[in-house]
């Protein structure tokens, strides 16, 4: 397993129940974007002393770490006033596989956000 | 002629050149100071500054606007040069503090080298004598070489060779950050863009090995920077050159590297004084010259 930054392709999104990609800058404040919750994964990592590369984390890993990245994306926003009753944080890895390329997305977490 | 001007160029610390660095880099410190408090508004994994005591108070829209006009005033002293040792070491301080403040957020290495930036002067001021106009200058440059030095032998360290000969893995990033744009704002063109960086890359592997095999012997041999202020500028040109690469391949460009990076090497608002007056000079004298008579 290779861990340095060209191996580490991963970006983060989300999904609500109907499957409909959620933009996080049309929904959520502009501090939450893709950007800052890849952040907050690699963060959670490696306070937990986790590994993370090539697509190997444990789904357990993933989940513990999407439950944190998805509380924080929807703290203190109205997430009452949205269209949709839940959403899912996905994990899109991307990697080369003969000199093409692909990607894999996983979900970490998903739960419903009205009260 | 172009001996004498180069001279003229890189043989003098005029004033108005320092207050054209002075007036970029407060600029773009001021308006990242911003950002920061508008995008961090709490602290999820303090770090460095942040570890010894609490400092959720920095991250309160009360006292971001409190330190936000602390960073104007200090800007303002900077500028107009006043007690420049006492008003560089607060600008480093708040820097610090406020930059903590990012890499709080998980964002992290991004702000120190114009934190340290404001140390190098400060220690210039402190140092003073004869020689203070060159230092101020001279030691800001001595920190961006060493922070693009260091960030090539932090490459070597983490991937060896590897940065180079996995260098069409490069794709897979590409893609990642076009995709960036696409999960954000759901535009569609952002995949798109990605996917056509990404597949020129792997279609042309030679030509990305040699481009990070450069890149990074241009980070390694940053250090050449420091010797003159000559080499200093081509060294700005060919960091400038790079930044620009990797902003159209990879759509990655760090804003608290690449700007102060750019005002201290190249310094372009002097630069763009400096050619303008001297082709003012230059075409008085010609039409001088030639009996045309200017009154002043």
């Amino acid at each position: 397993m290779k861990k340095y930054f060209l191996f580490i392709a991963y970006v983060f999104f989300l999904k609500n129940e109907r499957g409909e990609m959620i933009p996080f800058k049309k929904y959520f404040a502009q501090n939450k974007d893709a950007g800052n919750v890849a952040h907050n994964f690699y963060i959670h990592f490696n306070q937990h002393g986790f590994m993370y590369s090539d697509g190997a984390e444990k789904p357990e890993q993933l989940r513990m770490a999407g439950k944190e990245m998805l509380a924080m994306v929807i703290k203190d926003e109205p997430v009452n006033q949205l269209d949709f009753d839940s959403l899912g944080i996905y994990r899109r890895y991307y990697f080369l596989e003969n000199d093409e390329l692909k990607y894999r997305d996983d979900l970490m977490y998903e739960q419903r956000i009205k009260q | 002629m172009s001996s004498a001007l180069s001279n003229k160029y890189f043989n003098r610390y005029p004033r108005v050149e320092w207050l054209l660095m002075k007036l970029s880099l407060v600029y773009i410190w001021l308006d990242i100071v911003r950002h920061i408090f508008i995008n961090d508004t709490f602290l999820p994994y303090p770090a460095g500054l942040c570890t010894f005591f609490d400092c959720s108070f920095l991250a309160t829209p009360k006292t971001a606007w409190w330190f936000y006009s602390v960073a104007y005033f200090l800007s303002i002293l900077y500028l107009f040069e006043r007690w420049m040792k006492f008003t560089t070491l607060c600008m480093f301080l708040l820097s610090l503090m406020l930059f903590t403040l990012e890499e709080s957020n998980g964002i992290l290495n991004r702000c120190a080298l114009y934190t340290m930036i404001f140390l190098a002067q400060s220690i210039a001021y402190f140092k003073a004598g004869p020689n203070l106009k060159k230092n101020r200058l001279q030691f800001a440059v001595q920190i961006v070489a060493a922070g693009y030095f260091l960030a090539g032998t932090s490459k070597l360290i983490a991937s060896g060779p590897g940065w180079i000969t996995d260098a069409p893995y490069a794709a897979v990033q590409i893609a990642k950050n076009y995709a960036y744009g696409y999960f954000n704002y759901g535009n569609i063109a952002d995949m798109q863009m990605g996917l056509k960086q990404a597949n020129f890359v792997i279609a042309n592997k030679p030509f990305i090995i040699f481009l990070f095999g450069m890149s990074l012997v241009l980070e390694l041999t940053a250090w050449v920077a420091v010797m003159s202020k000559r080499n200093a500028f081509i060294y700005g040109c060919l960091l400038f050159g790079m930044h620009m690469g990797i902003y159209y391949f990879m759509d990655i460009l760090i804003v608290a590297i690449y700007y102060p990076m750019v005002i201290i090497l190249i310094n372009p608002l002097y630069t763009g004084y400096f050619v303008v007056t001297e082709a003012f000079y230059w075409l008085k004298n010609k039409l001088e010259n030639r009996g045309f008579v200017f009154g002043f």
